[in-house]
Parts: C-alpha cells; sequence; structure tokens
C-alpha cells in the first residue's frame, strides 16, 4: 500500500509540473481608451435647402443620453455648418449642426471636414446621380438606373416603402388617384450602413455615417 | 527356504524386469524429445481489418501453461510434446480455440472476430504499443456511444464532446473545437471518405447513425499519417460489415426510427442502414404542419474475390429537408409558392484489398458532395451550393515482428460551386444561410492537392517503442509541404508509460463564415497558401488497481498559418498565427457495476493577426466533464454525463453609434453597436447534466432496449451569446423612443426523450 501512495504522488506531481509548464497566461495588450470617441452621421440630399448633421460622443453604456458636440468646426465642400441651439433639436429632426448655404446637386462629390480638439475628422461621399427619367407604364413606375446608385426608396403620399435594390416600382394594387411621388436613389455608403454593422462609414477619424441620396419628387396621377 | 517361494521371487523378479524394460523402452523413445519442448509460432489478428492484435492472452486449457501476444500481435509458446487445446480471449473479440498436435512446431494464424463490448462506460483504448497508440486515441464502440445521452437519437459528436480537449462553442451548434482548434480544422471520415458539415437540425445534431457504426476513433492531435491535411483533430469512423449470425436491429426514438439490415454470405455480405424521422408524418397525421424532417442512409457491401482480394463498396447519403411554408401556416397549392431548402451529403467509395501475411494493400476510389440547395420559384432567396471531392488513394501496410511500416500516395480535386442571392431577410431564414456574408454571390473554383505519406514503428523492446515518418502534401504541385511526425513511447515502473509526439499538420481550405449557432453548412473555400499547425505533446499514463487508468497529456500547438475572413472582397481571407496549449486530464474506469470517465482541461487558445492579439471564440479555460454509469443487474443502467466549463470568450459593446436613417418622411435616430475589444469578455460559466436509463430484456430471437433521456436535467438556462438589440417603444408624445438592450442565446431547455431498440 507504500508504494501505491508513492506512485500517486509522483503521478500527481508530474500532472503538476505539466500543468504549471503550460498555464503561463499570455498577456493580451490593452487599447488606448483614453482618447475621446465621437460620432458623425449625415446624409446629404440633394436640392434640399436645408443640409443637415449631428455629431455627438459615443453613448458608452445603455441608458445614456447624447452628449452632443457643438464646440468644432464643421464644413462640407468649404461649406460651414453652425451649431443648433439644443432646445431646438426634435426627435423629427434629431441634427445638431445645419446649413442652409450648402447646395448639393446629384452627381457631386462631397467632402466633409470637421475640426474638433486639434483632430481633423473627414469624411467623403459621392452623391448619386439623376434618377431622371421617370416614367409610369403598365402599373410600374420605372426610372433611371445608375451604377452610383446602390439602393432606392419610395413612398407614395408620404406612405413610405422599404428599401429596394431594382429601378422599379409596382402601383398595381394603390387605388386611383393624385399621390405625391418621392424617389429616393442612396450611395454606396447609406447602402453599407443598412447591410453592415460597422460603425464607420464614409468617415476617417470618427464613427458614424457620411452618406447622401438623390431625390426625384412630383405629383402623379394613377388610374 | 521353501520351495514354493522360489517361484514367488521369480515371478516378481521378472514382472519387474519386464517393468524396468517397459520404463527403459519408454524413456528411450521419449528421451528425445524430454526437456527439448517445442515452440510454438503465430500471430493473432482482427477477423475484419486483418490487423495485429496486440497483448491476446494465449492459454493452455487444462494447463497452467499460458503466453500473451507480443505489440505486433505474434506470440511464442513453448510446450512438451502431445496434444492440447490453446484459448485465444481478448477484451473486444469472442474467443476462440484451437487443438494442436505437437511435434512438429506449427506457426498458427489465429483470426479473432470483434465484438460489441456491453461494458457500461464509454471504451476508451488502453495504452498500446501498435502504431496508432502512438498518437493518442480514443476508441468508442456502438455501445459506448449509446451510453452518451443525446437527443433522442445516439450521436457520436455528442459522446465526443464528453472526451479532454474538446469543447463545443454552444449547445446549439455540434462543431467540434478540438485542443484550440477552429471548427474547420477536423478531419472527418467515414470509411476512406471525408465528410463535410456532417450535421443535422441546422447543427444540432449528427449526422452519423449509430447503429451503423462498428467504431469510431478519434485523435485529438496528430491523425494516423494516412489522413492529413487539417490541423487540429480527426474522427475516423468506420461502418459495420456484415457479421455471421448478427441480427437485424430497428431504433424508434421521439426523434426518429432507423433500421439496420445485415446479410452475410460464403464470401461476403451487406450492411443497410436507414434512418428518417417522423415528426413531420406525425404532425400531418395529427391535422398540423411540420415542415422539417431529414434522413441518412448507410450501405456497406463487401465480397472476397479470393482468400487475399477483398472488394467493398461504401455509401452514405444524407438530406435535410426544410419546407417553412409548411410550417408557417397555409399550404399553398401553388406550386410556385413552396419554398423547400435541402442540405446534406452524398458519398460513395469503392476499395479494394490485397492481405497477405504480412502486407496489406488497399486501393480507393471514392466521391463525396456536401451541398445545400433552394429550390423555389422566389426570386427573392435562391441557393445552390455545392462541394464536391473525388478521391483516390493507395496505400501498402508492411508488419514484421516488431516493425511497421506504411506507405502511399493520394490525389485529391475538389470543385467548389457557390451561388446565392438573397434581396431580403425572409422572416429570419436568411440568418440560418450565412449570417455575415453578402446577399448575393457567385463562384466556382477548383482545386487540387497531391501527395505521399510514409512511416515507420519500431517496437524496440518491451520498453521502448518509436515511430518516425512524414506525410507530403501539395496543390497542384505548388507550394509542396513536407510535414514530419516523430514518437516515442517509453514503460517505465509502476505501470506508467511515458510518450512523446512531435509533428506538423497542414490545411488547405477555410470556412467562409463567421461561426453562430444553428446555421447549415458553412461555405468551404480553397486557400492560395496552406496553413500549417506544429504539435508538441506529452503524455503520462498510469493503470492503478481496480481497472482505473490515469493519463495526463500536455500539449502546445503553435500555428504557423491560420487564416479568419477579412475585410476585402468576399471571401478575403487574412492569414495569422496564433497557439493553442493546455492539459488533458482523464480518469477512467471500465469495468465494474459502477463505471466513469471524468476529464479536466485547461486550454488556451490565441489567434494574432498583425497587432491584434486575441483570444479565439471557443478559448474555454477550464472544463470539467464526466460520464458516469450504474449497472443494475446486468439489465439496467443508470449514466449521467455532466459538464461544467468556464464561460466562451464574447466581444463586448464598447458604445452605441448614433446613426441618422432617411426613411423618406423623416429622419430617425437609430444605434449601431460599436464592438470593444475583441473576445475581451466571457460569458458566465456553464454547467449541464444529462442522463440516461436503459432496460435491456434478453429475448430468444434477440434483445429489446428501451431508453430514456433527459438533456438539461437541471433546466439551466445557459447564456450562449449576447446580442445587442434595439428596441423601439412609442412615447407619451406620440414619437418612437428607440432604447438599446442585451438579448440573449440561451441553451437547451430541459428536454426528455424515450426511445426502443430490438433485434429480429
Amino acid at each position: 500500500m507504500h508504494g501505491y501512495y508513492e506512485k500517486s504522488f509522483l503521478f500527481i506531481l508530474s500532472v503538476f509540473l505539466l500543468v504549471g509548464w503550460v498555464s503561463c497566461e499570455t498577456r493580451i495588450p490593452a487599447r488606448d481608451a483614453t482618447a475621446e470617441r465621437v460620432a458623425i452621421s449625415s446624409i446629404l440630399i440633394a436640392g434640399a435647402s436645408e443640409q443637415h448633421l449631428l455629431m455627438t460622443a459615443i453613448v458608452k453604456n445603455i441608458g445614456d443620453s447624447l452628449r452632443y458636440v457643438q464646440d468644432a468646426h464643421v464644413e462640407v465642400n468649404g461649406f460651414p455648418f453652425t451649431p443648433i441651439s439644443l432646445d431646438r433639436i426634435n426627435p423629427q429632426n434629431p441634427h445638431n449642426w445645419v446649413t442652409t448655404d450648402l447646395k448639393i446637386e446629384c452627381g457631386q462629390i462631397c467632402s466633409l471636414r470637421v475640426l474638433y480638439k486639434e483632430r481633423i475628422i473627414r469624411g467623403q461621399t459621392i452623391v448619386p446621380s439623376s434618377l431622371e427619367p421617370v416614367t409610369i407604364k403598365n402599373d410600374t413606375i420605372r426610372w433611371h438606373h445608375d451604377p452610383s446608385h446602390f439602393g432606392y426608396s419610395v413612398s407614395l403620399n408620404e406612405a413610405h416603402v422599404s428599401h429596394i435594390g431594382e429601378a422599379y416600382f409596382g402601383i398595381r394594387y394603390f387605388p386611383p388617384g393624385r399621390y405625391r411621388l418621392q424617389i429616393r436613389a442612396y450611395d454606396q455608403n447609406y447602402e453599407r450602413a443598412l447591410t453592415t454593422a460597422s460603425g464607420s462609414i464614409g468617415l476617417e477619424g470618427a464613427y458614424g455615417l457620411f452618406a447622401s441620396a438623390c431625390v426625384w419628387q412630383d405629383s402623379v396621377d394613377l388610374r | 527356504m521353501s520351495s514354493s517361494s522360489v517361484p514367488k521371487l521369480h515371478v516378481t523378479a521378472r514382472r519387474l524386469l519386464r517393468a524396468g524394460l517397459f520404463l527403459l523402452l519408454y524413456g528411450c523413445a521419449i528421451f528425445p524429445l524430454q526437456g527439448q519442448t517445442i515452440e510454438i509460432t503465430g500471430q493473432v489478428r482482427d477477423a475484419i481489418s486483418l490487423l495485429p492484435i496486440p497483448g491476446v492472452n494465449i492459454s493452455v486449457v487444462a494447463t497452467h501453461k499460458g503466453t500473451a501476444g507480443d505489440q505486433t500481435g505474434n506470440f511464442r509458446l513453448h510446450l512438451d510434446p502431445g496434444i492440447y487445446l490453446l484459448r485465444f480471449q481478448h477484451i473486444g473479440y469472442f474467443p476462440a480455440e484451437i487443438t494442436v498436435q505437437v511435434p512438429p512446431a506449427p506457426r498458427l494464424e489465429i483470426a479473432l472476430k470483434p465484438r460489441i463490448l456491453v461494458i457500461p462506460g464509454v471504451m476508451i483504448e488502453s495504452t498500446r504499443l501498435n502504431k496508432d497508440s502512438l498518437a493518442t486515441n480514443f476508441v468508442l464502440t456502438p455501445r459506448s456511444l449509446a451510453n452518451a445521452p443525446a437527443l433522442g437519437e445516439a450521436d457520436p459528436f455528442r459522446a465526443v464532446t464528453l472526451l479532454p480537449g474538446v469543447a463545443t462553442a454552444n449547445d446549439l451548434k455540434g462543431e467540434l473545437h478540438v485542443r484550440g482548434g477552429s471548427a474547420d480544422e477536423n478531419l472527418i471520415i467515414l470509411d476512406g471518405m471525408e465528410i463535410q458539415n456532417p450535421f443535422h437540425l441546422l447543427g444540432l445534431f449528427g449526422t452519423f447513425n449509430v447503429e451503423a457504426l462498428q467504431e469510431v476513433r478519434f485523435y485529438p492531435g496528430l491523425s494516423p499519417v494516412m489522413y492529413g491535411d487539417r490541423l487540429s483533430s480527426a474522427l475516423i469512423l468506420r461502418s459495420k460489415s456484415a457479421e455471421e449470425g448478427a441480427r437485424s436491429k430497428a431504433n424508434v426514438s421521439l426523434l426518429a426510427s432507423s433500421i439496420l439490415l445485415q446479410r452475410k454470405w460464403n464470401h461476403g455480405g451487406v450492411m443497410t442502414a436507414v434512418r428518417r424521422t417522423y415528426l413531420d408524418l406525425v404532425a400531418r397525421a395529427l391535422g398540423s404542419r411540420l415542415g422539417y424532417y431529414f434522413y441518412d442512409s448507410n450501405l456497406h457491401l463487401t465480397q472476397n474475390l479470393s482468400p487475399a482480394w477483398q472488394l467493398a463498396v461504401v455509401g452514405f447519403f444524407n438530406t435535410d429537408h426544410l419546407n417553412p411554408e409548411q410550417t408557417e401556416g397555409e399550404i399553398s397549392n401553388d406550386p410556385d409558392q413552396d419554398k423547400r431548402y435541402r442540405w446534406g451529403n452524398r458519398a460513395a467509395a469503392l476499395s479494394l484489398t490485397h492481405t497477405t501475411k504480412k502486407t496489406i494493400w488497399q486501393n480507393q476510389l471514392s466521391f463525396a458532395k456536401n451541398y445545400v440547395r433552394f429550390a423555389g420559384a422566389d426570386a427573392n432567396l435562391h441557393i445552390d451550393n455545392q462541394v464536391s471531392d473525388l478521391s483516390w488513394r493507395s496505400q501498402m501496410e508492411w508488419q514484421q515482428e516488431g516493425l511497421a511500416a506504411i506507405a502511399g500516395i493520394f490525389g485529391r480535386h475538389f470543385t467548389f460551386h457557390y451561388a446565392w442571392q438573397s434581396e431580403e431577410n425572409e422572416d429570419g431564414l436568411e440568418d440560418i444561410f450565412y449570417q455575415g456574408i453578402p446577399h448575393a454571390f457567385h463562384d466556382t473554383r477548383r482545386q487540387s492537392l497531391f501527395g505521399g505519406f510514409f512511416e515507420l514503428s519500431q517496437t524496440i523492446n518491451s520498453r521502448l517503442a518509436v515511430r518516425a515518418g512524414t506525410r507530403i502534401s501539395t496543390m497542384a504541385f505548388d507550394n509542396l509541404q513536407l510535414l514530419p511526425r516523430l514518437s516515442a513511447q517509453i514503460q517505465i515502473p509502476w505501470n506508467t508509460s511515458l510518450r512523446i509526439n512531435y509533428g506538423e499538420n497542414v490545411q488547405w481550405q477555410a470556412f467562409g463564415r463567421e461561426g453562430i449557432e444553428g446555421a447549415v453548412g458553412s461555405p468551404l473555400f480553397p486557400l492560395h497558401r496552406a496553413l500549417r499547425a506544429r504539435i508538441w505533446s506529452l503524455a503520462i499514463e498510469q493503470d492503478l488497481p481496480g481497472h482505473i487508468s490515469l493519463s495526463a497529456e500536455a500539449y502546445h500547438k503553435k500555428f504557423l498559418s491560420v487564416s479568419r475572413l477579412g475585410e476585402g472582397d468576399y471571401p478575403s481571407f487574412e492569414f495569422g498565427g496564433g497557439k493553442a496549449r493546455g492539459v488533458d486530464l482523464f480518469v477512467l474506469r471500465e469495468r465494474g457495476r459502477l463505471t466513469f470517465q471524468a476529464g479536466y482541461s485547461w486550454s488556451e487558445s490565441i489567434y494574432t493577426f498583425g497587432q491584434e492579439i486575441y483570444p479565439t471564440d471557443w478559448d474555454i479555460r477550464h472544463q470539467f466533464k464526466g460520464l458516469f454509469g450504474f449497472s443494475f443487474g446486468k439489465s439496467m443502467s443508470l449514466h449521467i454525463a455532466a459538464q461544467a466549463h468556464s464561460g466562451a470568450p464574447y466581444t463586448p459593446v464598447s458604445g452605441y453609434v448614433p446613426i441618422i436613417r432617411d426613411f423618406g418622411q423623416g429622419w430617425q435616430l437609430c444605434w449601431v453597436p460599436l464592438p470593444g475589444q475583441r473576445n475581451s469578455d466571457r460569458l458566465p460559466k456553464y454547467m449541464r447534466a444529462d442522463i440516461s436509463l436503459r432496460k435491456r430484456w434478453t429475448r430468444t430471437n434477440g434483445n429489446t432496449e428501451l431508453y430514456f433521456q433527459v438533456l438539461n436535467l437541471l433546466f439551466r438556462r445557459n447564456i450562449l451569446r449576447y446580442n445587442p438589440k434595439i428596441r423601439s417603444i412609442p412615447s407619451a408624445s406620440g414619437s418612437t423612443r428607440q432604447y438599446l438592450y442585451l438579448e440573449t442565446t440561451t441553451g437547451l431547455p430541459l428536454l426528455p426523450s424515450i426511445g426502443i431498440a430490438f433485434e429480429f
């Protein structure tokens, strides 16, 4: 019996030596978490009278409220944005920067430049080209498809239609009448924002989304 | 002196003289044989595989004599002249008896017929100095596979997860992670054919029917030299051959029913097994609808063309059918509206084997295909994926006393065809098929692999055996990979052995999807460069009294090259490195009323891609697992499988990015979760207990067995995944407010099942 315990002791000792041999934890370097992370979100709309932009700090915890960044210099294609008073921000228009000077046309390239605490944030979007001509024939609305179009949305009398990938839309089941028709073509950045969970699209130096859309709208009679 | 006493003395003298003369003559006759015992030699082999059986017990009936075979199945026995009855016995085989007469000195060739062990508990192969045992491997018989409680049907993958060094990402995903390796690093071979994605029920359940299997052999480290091209492990399954006198068998469980038929004839036999789930049929009979079922079937045909030549044909077919339209409500009579998803495997092989006393030469030609297909008229979702593998292997095994060699060559040609298009997520079904990869993809690629292998094993003496070999693998004669294998096993005192292994593995393909639970077969893609891992291991094994064996194995696996999906055009692979290391402790008692196998594994698995260093998704540091069996008499057994391990890593959310989206009539603020440092947090610890109760009745025309199983007996809601989600709730002002929360995916609920198996 004495020999049995001796053998077991030696066996267990060997096992512990093996465990000690391999069980040194690997040190994984931690990221620098001190830098403040900011988020920018803007969809430039061709032809719109105002362009908007949202600039906030990253929300770290669930339930935290937004912390708007107002002390920055924001410009697109050299046209500066101005901060909106916080009491004017509402859920229907949640942006905190606006400009009325910037006129955007379909097919244009727009560059964002933001100066914030000695950091430069850049962004770029290619505004989708024009949707025209738009035709209504055989219960289908069709429009011009261009490689710069990465997705569309259609609304009839503010009744929004989900994001679609094709350059046509069936209206067979809409009752006859006069409708306010709006078609929007989105750029690649916006399409990526819908299909991926990436935290930074169209931007360098910040999280968020910098995208654009080209809009066609008119009143149409459906028969 | 009287006269009458003289004749008496004379008679007595004459009798003594006659007796003495007889003894003298007899003695002279047998003297040359006295003190010169005759040496009988021979070898014992497996009657089916014809491989030598080491350590066979040989006894001379009605004497105290006997011996044991060596590690190559050879034995020597010294007997006095005479006629003897020799008995050959070995665990796992039917005993055999043979009458021999000595002299002369015969050379005996004995074949033992394997039998299914009726020993409760997983049968683990003990230390053997044959060419296979130099690499750690576990052998599981159909009986031991059935002992591991599983979902309705016995599942080889479930039994393998109870072995040390094996982890699964979660309950809902059967893919194995072996010693720090990813799910695509496991080689799964059935009768020489490589099977891809062998899972039913969206990864929940293995596709192999235990009734059709003869043996499952699991190599958690270096695989046999004839198989390769995977970095981490090999699961080698061998289907049943028809046996003399073996009965057919049927099995009915809550999940599926199966039937095994076998027929043996003079020079061959056939085994076929079919299994199908029937919940869809039951639901239909009850007036309800369930649009899902699967089936699998096995075929094994053998024919001896001559005493030396044997031909074998094997087939394996399995298919899952999913028809969401049937499940979700009104079934349409319009065939254009019918949506059917199918996925599965088609595999067949033709094998020709030539066996002599010392050599086995085998040629095998096989074809295996794994596919996923959506056949429906709805253009929004279309899938037509398949990976086919045409392969050929020729190998020669040669054995002589203490020395064994194996050499061979192989060639494989793969075709990877992928075509899928998904316009939108249809009721979440898109998540089942390749979440997180492009909505549209069309590609066909081909890959050819060639190579050879050679290995030499030498039993130097009763205490030392060594093995050296190499495997050569190349892709279209480009990028030649030379993979060494070295092993040594030393017997030291106290019934203890030490085993040292060194080797390298290579891999030419990788999954094109990040793993999630509940997904059909992941697309597999050829790589333009080889993945490679270098493996060291050191094992100690000791036999203790009471049929208890202890083992401990430390391993270090250096990933010289591993891949992951990159950011570029799909499938863009990034290449990095990494390492995995750990210790597997294992204690086993395989005989008696109380049997158990219990293990503890410590492991660490780290990937390095550029500056990014992170633990892998399957880096589970501490694992305790056990399978405990209790026998109540000879006909009833209870098995409890228990698992507890530390939580798997996950990537926490470090923040949320507010993004404004354009919804036509207005702006809406959405939140995109921002991933934190990769795998820097861990899920809560995992615990689970399953039980299985079996009762067997022996009848003259076969056995009947009733079994009852409960999975997750403790009803523990193990958290398998966190999913950051956004929920919109209407506010009092009429606007919609979004708030963020972490949704959890939990593991299996409490799942009881019952079934019956009977022979006929």
